[in-house]
């Protein structure tokens, strides 16, 4: 799979483009929302602002930080270029540093997967399996760790959960065989 | 956030020791879910936990709350509507959950008629308090003061699209007068706005603020109920100074459509049981509410003409969405 | 009989048959309750209220104090460890606490958080009892329009957030806040921003829009990092609590969180979580190292963590003097109250009753005993550490959907954790700060809402904020505070010949 952030050639370049990425999806963000602001229902009149008025300005405010960064990153281009971008150089600053878009891209359908499931299969299905696939996305554990840590991880926090705090845990396809063990 | 619940929360916990009867059939045999569309302890969910309490005793198994406040309630109502319609799976209602929020977001799936009726179970009546220096001392003062002084006089009360501002709305219509409605996010910040002298007027439930009433910091101006509430009889309904503004904040119970008719009249006749076991007495009374109990049949015809007068409301006030 | 010996006949109360050991089960319980994403001090109290009942009456209040003491605590134990806050006050503590922990101080920060939330908590039950009685009406002149000016204070904050970019940081603040219009509009009844979903009527749940922007997306980059072990939490991570220096270095921050608590907690709506934030801002204002904050400042977890844990006074004060709760919290005390025949409100003092004074016995009492339960049960999260990293943030990721989803049965909860989770790692990668999103959601509501309704109370007329004198003095403060670095800087501008420098750290 293409990394574009990882293994760009000019981490000047890539950062530049990536700071134009973003002021642009602020710009549209943010008109966006003044499109769909304008077209809520204005309700009971209560207060003289209105339930328009603060998501129509917070959105141009949005916009406007779009434009004012694309400005500043084209006019600093003009002198020199890597500094604009800001990022990367503080290691204590809260950004992420290299990284693959692929195990990203995992990681993030692989948690989207198990809240598909949570439901239906039941929190006790979907669990182990969620805990034990982040795991071999991770790489890196022994193979007791990959058996023993789902396991756990999923029978610990049901007790804590549905019986602790009395919270009804979805069984999911299990819910016929629980009820009447329950 | 409905605060006065909580105080009564724990009282009503408390109370549980009443004897089971035998029931009339073999139902119930297993613990009945009670769907809330309440966070714990938050909004109307005390009452719901008081009326489970009171009917466990009655029907032999527990009713167990499960609090589903998701989408202003109405994920609630979703999650007992998918449930089989076994008798097992109960949902508590009200004006809002089960009216007014559908219609207003256009879910007609999710409206009460949805669902099978069970019970109407009591309600709350619908206050104005004044400030103790008040310069009216009758309604018609204050109706002249406020038509000679146009969004001059607030009043505090809980959100748009609740109970508390349907009345002042309809009552505004009624008497031809403009008041400050000023919508707070419950009872208690209104209450708090009001006791700041941040408004003229308040509107809400009298248990929350039954303490002020009785130190003078609040006085009662009017109630709109159909007849004077016990709890304040000196004080004038709405509907006999010529305001046909009556409104209570009634709560109920509802099941997923398609539950056996008899369960439905074993869990109706339970309910209006419970409603006369000790620890509902005494929680009821507690909670200044009162007791409104309809059967299934009454309350399906008292639901058909509440819809139809709060759709009316919602229409005229604009509240309905696209 | 003077309000000593009422005190010390309530110590002689919360103390007798097994007072202590409830106390410190509450304490223990409150805890691991705000330890768990979802679960507030709230539920924990609510889900404790029931063991209460067999209890006298003085046992089960101190109890519940013990559940609340230790829930308002809690949260920052995940935060600090996991970048996952466990409630929403304790997100602010997280700014610095995990900057500790990534530096091998875990325990260094979690002792902080403890000692120094001790003592806010302590100070502000002492105000509360000296204070709350006589001037239990003083809640009453916090109105509106004070407590969205206290909101737009808190928003300047949104500039120390920001890093290298203030543009990024107001981007990311206003996004926050437009976070908060989502769902139905209470003074209007109108549906805003629901893109068509029902399921976001109630708007945005502020705790799974906090754990995705700050845990899920930090899980998400450990798991597709090039593979270097051990980062979540520092390999060597020392496990020495803090020194008495350390903790007298802080000294300044503590007070400063101590007061913006007390403050903050008193004013009604405000809470926990915009006081920790506002707490935050002010310790790195009167800091001599504020160039440390948000590079693992001890400072910038003493201050949120003090004032999070000192609201739990004021936010009595509406409780008990007026029968109004500040907090869901608060609610579930005032009905531990009512149910034991103390009826809070105008009548507290003339009822003489002992409870309300063993009740503040237990408040300080269960102060105390945080310490040692709060060290106990510190060792232990501390052995997380220890897990393989691929355990551990399998265990987190799975935590925080249960835990999303346990507090309202609602699968859009941990839904939204992990929309949040990408977004926070967008904005990450941009150089967005997540942080200034997440003031704007704790805040954004209080600025709206506040600000409109002022503006009915005073028929239409913002003269209301000037008018105000405590509404006054925070805007002029904010003001003051937003203009001082700016002609500081345009006074040094003037006099050296030298301007190149400035306009590049403008941005």
């Amino acid at each position: 799979m293409h990394d574009p952030f990882s293994s760009a050639a000019d981490p000047a370049v890539s950062a530049l483009r990536r700071e134009l990425t973003a002021a642009g999806v602020l710009v549209a963000f943010g008109l966006y929302i003044v499109s769909v602001a304008r077209r809520i229902p204005l309700g009971v009149a209560t207060d003289p602002l209105g339930p328009r008025f603060f998501p129509i300005a917070l959105g141009a405010l949005i916009a406007l930080c779009g434009v004012l960064l694309a400005s500043g990153l084209i006019l600093a281009r003009g002198r020199a270029r890597p500094a604009a971008t800001g990022k990367g150089s503080d290691p204590d600053d809260d950004t992420v540093g290299t990284f693959s878009v692929s195990r990203l891209v995992a990681a993030i359908v692989l948690t989207a997967l198990y809240l598909a499931a949570f439901e239906p299969l039941g929190y006790l299905l979907a669990t182990p399996l969620y805990v034990l696939s982040v795991m071999l996305l991770h790489r890196g554990s022994a193979p007791g760790t990959l058996v023993l840590t789902p396991l756990v991880v999923t029978v610990v926090l049901y007790a804590v959960f549905k019986y602790g705090l009395l919270i009804p845990v979805p069984d999911g396809i299990l819910e016929p065989l629980l009820r009447r063990g329950g | 956030m409905k605060v006065a619940g909580w105080m009564v929360l724990a009282l009503v916990l408390v109370i549980t020791a009443v004897p089971a009867y035998p029931g009339a059939e073999a139902y119930p045999t297993r613990p009945i879910t009670f769907v809330v569309g309440f966070a714990p302890g938050g909004g109307a969910d005390v009452f719901a936990r008081a009326l489970a309490e009171a009917a466990r005793g009655i029907l032999g198994q527990p009713l167990v709350v499960e609090n589903r406040p998701g989408a202003g309630g109405t994920a609630a109502n979703a999650y007992a509507s998918s449930r089989p319609a076994d008798g097992y799976t109960l949902l508590f209602a009200h004006a809002g959950s089960s009216i007014i929020t559908p219609i207003i977001t256009n879910q007609p799936g999710l409206k009460w008629d949805n669902f099978d009726t069970i019970a109407r179970i009591h309600g709350e009546e619908e206050w104005l308090m004044v400030q103790p220096d008040a310069p009216w001392k009758t309604m018609e003062e204050l109706v002249a003061f406020a038509k000679a002084n146009p969004r001059k006089v607030r009043v505090a009360g809980s959100a748009i699209g609740g109970i508390d501002s349907f009345v002042v709305l309809s009552w505004e219509k009624a008497a031809g007068i403009d008041v400050e409605y000023v919508p707070h996010e419950g009872g208690g910040p209104a209450g708090l706005t009001f006791l700041g002298k941040n408004a003229e007027m308040l509107i809400g439930n009298v248990s929350e603020f039954f303490q002020h009433v009785q130190a003078r910091r609040m006085v009662p101006f009017a109630v709109a109920s159909e007849r004077r509430s016990p709890i304040f009889p000196n004080v004038p309904t709405l509907k006999e100074k010529g305001y046909d503004v009556v409104f209570t904040q009634w709560r109920s119970v509802l099941a997923p459509s398609g539950t056996p008719p008899s369960r439905i009249a074993t869990l109706a006749a339970a309910f209006e049981r419970a409603l006369r076991a000790d620890s509902w007495k005494r929680f009821n009374s507690n909670a200044r509410a009162v007791d409104l109990y309809l059967g299934p049949a009454d309350f399906r015809r008292f639901l058909t003409a509440e819809e139809a007068r709060l759709a009316r409301i919602i229409e005229e006030l604009g509240l309905r969405s696209r | 009989m003077g309000v000593l010996d009422q005190l010390l006949a309530g110590f002689g109360q919360a103390l007798s048959g097994y007072g202590l050991l409830i106390m410190a089960a509450g304490v223990a319980w409150g805890i691991i309750g705000g330890a768990i994403p979802g679960i507030s001090g709230a539920v924990a109290m609510a889900l404790a209220l029931p063991y209460t009942f067999s209890m006298d009456a003085a046992t089960a209040l101190v109890m519940l104090a013990g559940v609340w003491a230790g829930a308002n605590y809690g949260g920052s134990i995940p935060a600090i460890l996991m970048r996952m806050p466990g409630t929403p006050g304790s997100a602010a503590a997280l700014l610095d606490g995990y900057e500790l922990t990534r530096q091998g101080h875990a325990a260094k920060a979690l002792g902080i958080s403890l000692v120094c939330g001790t003592i806010g908590g302590l100070i502000s039950i002492i105000v509360l009892i000296a204070l709350v009685l006589p001037l239990g009406n003083l809640v009453l002149a916090f109105g509106s329009p004070e407590v969205c000016a206290l909101a737009v204070f808190g928003l300047t904050l949104i500039a120390g957030l920001s890093g290298t970019s203030i543009v990024k940081g107001l981007a990311a603040g206003a996004f926050g806040l437009l976070l908060t219009a989502v769902g139905l509009d209470t003074l209007t009844g109108s549906l805003r921003l629901t893109f068509g979903r029902t399921e976001l009527l109630s708007g945005i749940d502020i705790i799974s829009a906090m754990v995705g922007l700050f845990a899920v997306s930090e899980m998400f980059y450990q798991l597709a990092r090039p593979a270097r072990r051990g980062e979540v939490v520092a390999g060597a991570a020392s496990t020495a609590f803090p020194t008495l220096r350390e903790l007298r270095a802080v000294w300044r921050a503590t007070m400063v969180g101590t007061v913006v608590g007390l403050i903050v907690g008193i004013m009604p709506g405000a809470g926990a979580t915009a006081s920790s934030f506002v707490a935050y801002n002010e310790a790195k204002r009167w800091s001599k190292h504020p160039e440390l904050f948000g590079k693992g400042s001890m400072e910038g977890v003493a201050a949120p963590e003090t004032a999070n844990n000192a609201v739990q006074g004021g936010d009595l004060v509406p409780t008990l003097a007026l029968g109004i709760p500040g907090s869901n919290s608060a609610a579930i005390m005032l009905a531990a109250l009512i149910l034991h025949g103390i009826i809070p409100g105008p009548f507290l003092l003339t009822q003489q009753s002992p409870l309300v004074f063993t009740l503040f016995a237990g408040l300080i009492l269960v102060n105390f005993l945080m310490i040692p339960v709060g060290v106990l049960i510190l060792r232990g999260c501390l052995l997380a550490l220890r897990l393989p990293p691929p355990s551990l943030i399998a265990s987190i990721l799975a935590i925080i959907v249960i835990g999303t989803y346990a507090a309202d049965l609602f699968l859009l909860n941990p839904i939204l954790a992990l929309v949040f989770g990408v977004i926070g790692f967008g904005m990450r990668l941009t150089g967005f700060p997540p942080a200034a999103t997440v003031l704007g959601l704790v805040l954004g509501f209080l600025v709206e809402s506040e600000l409109r309704r002022s503006l009915i109370i005073s028929h239409g007329s913002w003269a209301i904020f000037v008018t105000r004198p405590i509404a006054a003095t925070l805007l002029a403060l904010t003001v003051g505070f937003l203009l001082y670095p700016l002609v500081l800087n345009l006074w040094r501008l003037r006099r050296p010949p030298r301007p190149a420098a400035a306009p590049a750290s403008g941005r």
